[in-house]
């Protein structure tokens, strides 16, 4: 769960103030859970709406317009970069670009849903995303032209 | 839809796991613990409260409860009593309690990937097992305890001793009502005084008042939870004072030997006294030496009063105002004169009445050290409604303003 937090966060101590607040929240309302899909997925949504909590509260304007999303590239699958250093990239994206990326990417929320959640367009969303992987994609061909 | 990124993203993020620092999970314990603590403050405040509600009726209610009749009366011969134990109370799984933004800074360090471990997640956290503690029912009893088991077969007891026909009669039911009387003793330091009239030649010139303490036992029956009726025996004290002039001639007159004052005259037969008030000078023509001092008449009774007393609020420290009649019977009637080496006893002042009534007012104060015991603490005016004198041409009502303090004891 603490790579979770640290995906939807910007920083370590974030990510470890996430982790807290979304433990805290998991042992509250452990009741709750009804046995239902896995205690794990259980968790994990505490987690993930922790971070969209903090980002909502800390986020109030959105003012990246609409952008057109980008032609894919191919190839970045069969690169073999390490998880810890994918998991730092998208720490390191900005705030509302991670939390499009992850809820789209990990999360596996439609643009629709995201709107929704994040409280934003889903034009907005889209192009959010956009964004998020062209960094990401720029990120991964530093890293293996230095490897 | 997905793409290679997404797909790159996706499947090495969800392995990948890092290991939480260890001052995380202290910050969640330390956030429980807090929250404990709290809870266990509200519980003994709660029960606390709930003991105090449940103890006001002893102190309110009328009657004494007898409990094993109560019981026994509730609960039939054939009816089914459930008697068990109190079960444990549901424990909660003791997580790791709370707090939080403790540390602030902390460094960016690189993301080390480590198995996800159970062993770091709370018990209740590291897996699904229905039976651990945290998910394990905490509702299912099949009984209600009514009341411990000790009481239920004293109530049986009890109802087997009715129902053998030896039982003891039943009591008589006794009334706790507010006490109906009260005994108190006062003592009532004051100050008494009055404006002298006089008519027929006698002097107009005013004397001043006198320094007195009064006391005596009171008896008050309450007629109701505001009023009440005193009376009582006491002792009271009247008077006035003067500065003198006085001349000791080597013989006296019978006629000299009179002192007159504004009271009237004092039979100066005790001492062979020429006693001048500061009035006459014209008697002191002749005389080359005379001395001062200062001449005292006390009137002392005894005062059987007849109060009423209202009560103003019916809090624990009481407020009441006092009005009603006394009768004062004299009981000494003396003249004294101070001198600077002496005091001597004159005598008693002439035409004084035996008998006397006052009306008084006051404001009651009155504070329960215990449930019998009262302290009481009473200002007062007491205006005499008679001259004390029965010659018809000294017109002298003296009043008195005394501050009483004394205990009640009611019941």
């Amino acid at each position: 769960m603490f790579a979770v937090c640290i995906r939807y966060s910007r920083t370590r101590e974030e990510a470890e103030d996430n982790l807290q607040d979304g433990f805290i929240k998991v042992l509250e309302s452990i009741k709750q859970y009804s046995g239902k899909g896995s205690f794990e997925g259980w968790m994990k949504r505490i987690f993930v709406n922790t971070a969209l909590e903090k980002y909502r509260r800390n986020t109030p304007v959105q003012l990246l317009g609409d952008l057109p999303e980008q032609e894919e590239e191919e190839g970045e699958g069969s690169m073999n970069v390490p998880g810890e250093v994918l998991l730092e990239f998208v720490s390191r994206l900005p705030e509302k670009y991670r939390m499009v990326f992850n809820l789209y990417v990990m999360e596996e929320k439609s643009h629709k849903e995201i709107a929704a959640l994040v409280g934003i367009s889903e034009g907005t969303s889209k192009s959010n995303l956009a964004r998020a992987k062209e960094i990401l994609r720029r990120k991964i061909k530093e890293y293996v032209k230095h490897e | 839809m997905s793409d290679a990124l997404e797909e790159l993203f996706r499947t090495t993020l969800e392995k990948v796991a890092v290991t939480p620092p260890e001052r995380v999970w202290s910050r969640v314990d330390a956030h429980f613990s807090a929250r404990r603590r709290l809870r266990r403050l509200a519980y003994s405040g709660a029960a606390a409260a709930v003991a105090l509600m449940a103890a006001l009726p002893l102190f309110f209610s009328p009657a004494p409860r007898d409990a094993p009749a109560l019981l026994a009366a509730r609960i039939l011969p054939g009816s089914p009593v459930l008697v068990s134990p109190a079960p444990p109370a549901p424990s909660l799984p003791s997580p790791p309690p709370p707090s939080r933004r403790q540390v602030a800074v902390v460094p960016n360090d690189p993301i080390d990937p480590v198995a996800l471990s159970p062993g770091r997640l709370p018990a209740a956290l590291s897996s699904n097992d229905p039976a651990a503690p945290a998910l394990a029912p905490m509702t299912s009893r099949n009984t209600i305890p009514l009341v411990n088991g000790a009481a239920v077969a004293n109530a049986l007891k009890y109802h087997q001793l009715l129902a053998s026909g030896t039982a003891a009669p039943a009591r008589k039911e006794v009334r706790r009502t507010e006490p109906r009387y009260t005994v108190s003793g006062y003592v009532s330091p004051g100050y008494s005084s009055g404006k002298y009239k006089a008519t027929g030649g006698t002097t107009n010139d005013q004397m001043s008042g006198i320094y007195n303490i009064n006391g005596g036992v009171a008896f008050a029956v309450n007629t109701g939870k505001r009023l009440a009726v005193e009376t009582g025996v006491g002792f009271s004290r009247v008077g006035q004072a003067a500065d003198i002039k006085y001349h000791t001639p080597m013989s006296l007159s019978p006629a000299a030997r009179n002192v007159i004052t504004p009271l009237g005259n004092v039979n100066n037969s005790s001492k062979v006294l020429a006693v001048l008030h500061n009035s006459n000078e014209e008697i002191l023509e002749g005389v080359r030496s005379y001395q001062t001092g200062a001449l005292e008449q006390r009137f002392d009774a005894i005062d059987i009063p007849l109060y009423l007393r209202y009560y103003i609020n019916n809090t624990k420290l009481k407020f009441s105002v006092i009005g009603g009649l006394g009768t004062h019977l004299l009981v000494d009637n003396r003249t004294y004169l101070t001198s600077s080496d002496s005091r001597d006893n004159l005598g008693a002042t002439d035409d004084i009445r035996k008998l006397n009534f006052s009306a008084r007012l006051g404001l009651g104060l009155e504070y329960p050290i215990t449930r019998v015991l009262h302290f009481k603490f009473e200002p007062a005016f007491k205006y005499y409604l008679q001259s004390i004198s029965n010659n018809s041409n000294i017109d002298f009502r003296p009043y008195s303003l005394n501050l009483s303090t004394g205990f009640g004891i009611r019941f």
